[in-house]
């Protein structure tokens, strides 16, 4: 489904990312090379125009999804619906992403996870076995937002201490009450959000955390072999949501400077910057179509980075209803001689 | 010969029931029904042989005799040859004018589907028609009180016991009940469903959502902190005294006095405020 495209200096082969070493390598000539080499011949960031030529998006005609990859990766079928996707043309450069985690998990290992947790599930269809279906088998990078955010926070309101003493026949408590207030300036780091609204989303939101430190500047090269979803959010649409969620960690944060027996503390926040960069995350995807629901397909999707699963498996509801039908069967005899022996 | 004698036995069983239907079943030495009424209870008695495969005797006498109703009523099944299988399996209806009491006397397999308690509600249901003079209908009667009882098997639980020494003569009979097979029925639905539900709920891989560790993430400096005391405010509360106020009595009893009335009271005074 897809072919690299980075050409090797020794023999001209084309060259694919390796998870594995995190290192490019010509499949023809075995020639390994490294981030800087291979980077080297990619447009530095300042001249992004022409790298973005390298890159293209097609498009699902069935459910709309819009994946892009180097210009000389091939993409011929969706990852998510099996439907043809049509070339639409190069990237806009205002959807270059900013940064990238690089796959760790190659396609062997990820294959490897998936047959061995699909092969414990005795009425997953036969055909999902398929070795064309597991062929079928994407990396996809999804679209994030990260966002780093600074903030002023103040906490305020009234702390107690207590202490009790007692008389032959009094139990005398004094409360000593303060008046609190706490500033502090409060950086938050790697906030995500998915950049993505269509439903293909589910299959990168479960396998969490990704492991953000690992962020790699964004570059074509990373793409071959792969694909990516091309974002549809802007960055300014999640700006008040995560303005929102930031607020409410002031309270707890500041809190814990707060030392009193008992206190009633009320918090505000003020966004002093807030920096939100787009982000891919690698994401290894294998659906089946559901018939029922065409637009809702069965999936596999394992995290790129740190092998999470998670996945929703077709059932052969004729094997499974069969069995279920022995199982109570089984039941039911065993009551009856039970009954009838015992009671 | 030997074609001539098997002829012989195929033509004799087929004449048996013919026989048997001639041989009445019905033995009225007390003249307590009419000839109609004892055409329809041959009737219903021939009906009841063919479905149940046991035999029914009703006899009737208003003479004096000398053994006991029990033995008389054995020995009549037993002499008159009755019964259709090899145990004989019947019951004899005794309708005893002299002594005006009724018994039912079991052979065979119909020992076992008539227990006491079910020989008891036979003769309840009959009664009303015996006390009335009705005693064809009594006879009828109990041939549809047996044969509820054929139909509905032997109970489970039923065993056979000496009536002299009470001793358990046979294990006790073993039976599925409806209500048994019903709720095991249920179970193993029950069973079925849940069964596919954990099936399903395992193909459905839930994974880890994203969730943001704050604390982890964050980076505090505290540029202004302030702790201003206000006041103090105190509090004052009586201690309480096991032993003041009330009658000290028992804590988990009621206290109960009669006033002047004599009607009983509950009660106790408050602590002095």
């Amino acid at each position: 489904m897809a072919a690299s495209t980075y050409k090797c200096p020794s023999c001209g082969g084309y060259l694919a990312f390796d998870p594995d070493t995190q290192k490019w390598k010509c499949p023809f000539c075995d020639s390994i090379f490294d981030e800087q080499s291979v980077l080297a011949k990619d447009a530095p960031p300042k001249q992004t125009a022409e790298a973005d030529q390298r890159q293209v998006v097609y498009r699902c005609q069935n459910c709309g999804s819009e994946i892009m990859t180097d210009e000389t990766t091939v993409a011929t079928q969706c990852y998510y619906c099996h439907s043809p996707v049509v070339l639409e043309g190069k990237l806009n450069s205002s959807m270059r992403p900013d940064s990238v985690l690089p796959f760790a998990v190659d396609r062997e290992k990820a294959i490897a996870a998936f047959m061995k947790w699909v092969k414990s599930k005795r009425f997953v269809p036969k055909s999902f076995f398929r070795e064309a279906q597991i062929e079928s088998m994407t990396g996809v990078y999804y679209p994030h937002f990260v966002t780093d955010c600074e903030v002023q926070g103040t906490v305020e309101g009234e702390g107690r201490n207590m202490s009790v003493s007692s008389t032959p026949s009094y139990v005398i408590t004094k409360t000593d009450h303060y008046h609190v207030r706490r500033e502090a300036d409060l950086s938050f780091r790697s906030i995500l959000r998915p950049a993505l609204t269509k439903t293909n989303r589910k299959l990168s939101d479960a396998i969490h955390p990704y492991p953000l430190d690992s962020e790699k500047p964004f570059s074509n090269a990373y793409l071959t072999g792969f694909v990516a979803e091309r974002r549809d959010v802007e960055a300014e649409s999640i700006r008040l949501d995560i303005e929102q969620e930031v607020s409410g960690y002031v309270q707890p944060l500041l809190s814990d400077t707060v030392s009193y027996e008992s206190r009633s503390l009320s918090s505000s926040c003020r966004v002093k910057s807030l920096k939100t960069r787009y982000v891919l995350l690698p994401t290894w995807v294998l659906t089946y179509p559901n018939r029922q629901n065409p637009n809702d397909p069965y999936y596999y999707a394992m995290n790129g980075r740190t092998g999470e699963i998670c996945g929703k498996l077709p059932v052969d509801r004729k094997k499974l209803f069969l069995t279920a039908l022995g199982a109570g069967a089984a039941v039911f005899v065993i009551g009856c001689i039970l009954c009838y022996f015992v009671f | 010969m030997k074609k001539v004698l098997f002829l012989l036995i195929c033509l004799l069983l087929f004449l048996r029931p013919l026989a048997q239907a001639e041989n009445t079943r019905i033995i009225d030495a007390a003249g307590l029904f009419s000839a109609e009424e004892e055409a329809v209870l041959s009737q219903t008695i021939t009906r009841f042989q063919d479905e149940t495969g046991m035999d029914f005797v009703i006899c009737t006498s208003d003479s004096y005799h000398s053994e006991s109703l029990q033995t008389l009523a054995d020995d009549l099944y037993d002499n008159g040859g009755y019964g259709l299988d090899e145990d004989a399996s019947g019951v004899l209806y005794f309708i005893d004018m002299y002594e005006r009491i009724p018994y039912l006397s079991t052979t065979g397999a119909m020992i076992d589907y008539l227990t006491d308690e079910r020989i008891s509600a036979a003769h309840e249901a009959s009664y009303d028609f015996l006390a009335s003079g009705q005693y064809a209908y009594a006879a009828e009667q109990m041939i549809y009180s047996v044969y509820g009882y054929w139909e509905k098997g032997i109970p489970e639980g039923q065993y056979r016991y000496d009536v002299v020494t009470g001793q358990r003569l046979t294990a006790r009979h073993k039976a599925l009940t409806g209500s048994e097979i019903l709720v095991c029925a249920l179970i193993g639905l029950v069973a079925a469903l849940l069964f596919t539900k954990s099936i399903q709920g395992s193909y459905t891989l839930k994974g880890n959502t994203y969730h943001y560790a704050f604390r982890e993430n964050s980076d505090m400096k505290l540029t202004g902190s302030a702790d201003d005391y206000i006041r103090t405010t105190t509090t004052r509360t009586r201690k309480v005294q096991a032993s003041s106020g009330g009658s000290g009595g028992h804590s988990g009893g009621s206290g109960v006095h009669r006033s002047s009335s004599g009607r009983s009271h509950g009660g106790g005074a408050g602590r002095k405020f």
